[in-house]
């Protein structure tokens, strides 16, 4: 697909998203909004199919405007396994870069700080960014060697992070669907642990695991609310994830400004209770998990849902257990 | 297929990253970790070994000094204040210029006080649980990244080369067999080193390429058989791995065992114009294993 999207052409999608109750990426509020938070749910066989189309659709859906604003994409780069879909697919990742561009935003970067290796180049070498990727080489920035700036969190005076992330006007986490071994799943708010730098907190960031996991992802979306979610379902990755589970073709893209409500989404297509993520459930104040406070877009759960396997001692998160 | 660049003729390949590191020297003296960006210790540390003998080096050992905190400590960079892990890095590049002053004296007082944290009862605790799912020893402490926080590989390997370097070694003889006996116990069942966990929900990790090799260069004057497994796989890392910076570190560790082997040939600059990897390329051409050579095991 080709989209050719000028302002004119926006407009009335986007107006569509307000008078619909959609909150834009930039208008999140602190407390629990009154309108339902939308979240679309679009099919994706494989990576081969029209992913420019699927997400213009998605994050149209979900009113989202970007015209001039300065995006950063936040894929889920970590390492290199070619045995297991560790990372966002770099197709995916490629149709976003295209379709942020289409949309009218005045500048689009890939940032990314892999918690495990030093080498954020050679890893996105070696996971296909480099090739799959137009102008990767230009676009990219290394959030774990970028220059730093100071901010008040995590209840310290002063916590760092990269100068480019913190110019950017919409950070869009590009997510991976998949289970994690210490957080129950991690998707598109525990992928701001990559936020972090690892020129100031090492490899990994074990100043996160100190303050807590799930405390600190729900911080880290705190201090980052002009966001939004794409979460690259179609390949997911279930039973020991975050790097060492098992592929699962769930066929599934899911988007939206509600990140909680986002990746609550996400659980029940992946059969978890989002009831019992920690990072969910505790994150009131940041979107909503309960369905009841999701107006869900596109297509429907039951269509898409699939039971991710889960580790034994992680069999109480199952929906419905 | 692949991004890498074709390799270059050697003397070519290394003017070329002569001639970027010295164009990227910022007004401070330092270097960043890309061109353009703000001076950092790390990147900085690199290029003033790289660049030994030439006035830019004494232009970041200049700015490296004042960076150094009241408790001995090195911070990261001008904004970050807080005591770091590359205060090991300095001491490796004090010692190589045999500048055993004060400064490094104070410095390695602070390094060999420091360990993990994991023997604080709240971390005790909660490795209780997590003894389950990972499987290592936590009695035994290496160094942490940040004081406060728990032992990896890379920063352990980074002091105990720091602490074997220097004259008082065999001062610090127990605290290097502590050091010693954490890498040895993160081992991955392949031979090589991870970030610092060998198995984790009963699952083996894979090893790294960069953190295997700088175990290996820490572990130097341990016996080669008990390397030999280490050694081997980071041989077949070399060969395999895509990362600059991994082959970097990997010729200057087998360099220093002593191993024969065919180092990798240079081919254009890392990606990114990355600093640290093209000082590391012209060490680990040049005196890289005798930097970061440890002379003999404290007895």
């Amino acid at each position: 697909m080709s989209i050719t999207l000028d302002r004119r052409s926006a407009l009335p999608l986007i107006g569509l998203g307000v008078m619909s109750g959609v909150v834009g990426y930039n208008m999140r509020p602190d407390t629990i909004p009154t309108v339902l938070s939308p979240v679309s749910i679009m099919g994706a066989k494989d990576y081969s199919a029209d992913l420019l189309d699927i997400l213009y659709r998605g994050v149209m859906a979900c009113g989202l405007n970007v015209t001039g604003k300065r995006v950063l994409l936040k894929p889920n780069l970590v390492e290199y396994d070619p045995n297991t879909p560790i990372n966002t697919d770099p197709r995916f990742v490629a149709a976003a870069v295209e379709l942020f561009r289409k949309l009218g935003a005045a500048e689009v970067r890939i940032g990314e700080g892999p918690g495990h290796r030093r080498d954020s180049w050679a890893v996105a070498e070696e996971a296909g960014y480099r090739e799959l990727i137009p102008d990767f080489d230009k676009i990219f920035v290394d959030l774990n060697r970028d220059d730093v700036v100071a901010v008040q969190g995590f209840e310290e005076p002063e916590f760092f992070f990269s100068k480019s992330l913190l110019a950017a006007d919409l950070i869009v986490s590009l997510a991976k669907m998949k289970t994690h071994h210490w957080a129950g799943v991690t998707l598109s708010m525990k992928n701001f642990f990559g936020l972090v730098p690892g020129c100031v907190y090492g490899w990994p960031k074990n100043i996160l695991h100190y303050k807590g996991i799930d405390s600190s992802i729900i911080e880290l979306n705190r201090l980052f609310p002009n966001s939004f979610a794409i979460v690259d379902g179609i390949m997911g990755m279930e039973g020991n994830g975050p790097i060492q589970g098992t592929g699962l073709q769930a066929g599934v893209v899911v988007m939206g400004n509600d990140m909680v409500a986002v990746d609550s989404t996400c659980c029940r297509l992946m059969k978890i209770d989002p009831g019992k993520i920690g990072h969910l459930k505790n994150a009131q104040h940041l979107g909503y998990w309960a369905a009841t406070h999701i107006e869900q877009r596109g297509e429907r759960i039951e269509a898409y849902a699939k039971p991710f396997g889960l580790m034994k001692d992680f069999a109480h998160l199952r929906l419905d257990a | 297929m692949t991004t890498e660049t074709p390799p270059l003729d050697l003397a070519h390949a290394l003017t070329l990253r002569r001639e970027h590191l010295t164009r990227a020297q910022n007004p401070d003296g330092g270097w960043g970790y890309f061109p353009g960006k703000e001076s950092w210790l790390e990147p900085t540390a690199y290029a003033a070994l790289a660049l030994h003998g030439q006035p830019a080096a004494q232009r970041a050992l200049e700015l490296l000094v004042r960076w150094q905190r009241e408790d001995g400590a090195w911070r990261a960079n001008a904004k970050v204040r807080d005591a770091y892990w590359g205060t090991a890095l300095m001491l490796t590049l004090f010692h190589s210029l045999g500048r055993h002053d004060a400064a490094y004296a104070k410095g390695l007082a602070w390094l060999s006080n420091l360990a993990g944290s994991e023997g604080s009862l709240s971390v005790r605790l909660v490795q209780r649980f997590q003894a389950r799912v990972v499987d290592q020893d936590e009695s035994v402490h290496g160094w942490p990244w940040r004081p406060g926080n728990s032992s990896w590989v890379e920063p352990t390997s980074h002091a105990l080369i720091a602490l074997k370097q220097s004259s008082r070694a065999r001062e610090f003889a127990a605290r290097i067999a502590e050091g010693e006996s954490y890498l040895l116990d993160r081992r991955c069942a392949d031979g090589g080193w991870n970030y610092g966990n060998r198995r984790v929900y009963y699952t083996n990790m894979s090893a790294f390429p960069e953190t295997t090799a700088l175990a290996l260069m820490a572990l130097q004057g341990r016996q080669a058989s008990e390397l030999k497994p280490s050694v081997e796989r980071a041989l077949a890392q070399l060969k395999s791995t895509r990362s600059g910076l991994a082959r970097t570190w990997l010729t200057i560790a087998l360099r220093a065992h002593g191993v024969a082997f065919t180092p990798p040939a240079l081919g254009g600059l890392a990606p990114g114009g990355d600093l640290a990897v093209t000082a590391l390329e012209l060490l680990a051409q040049d005196a890289g294993s005798r930097v970061f050579q440890v002379e003999k095991k404290p007895s």
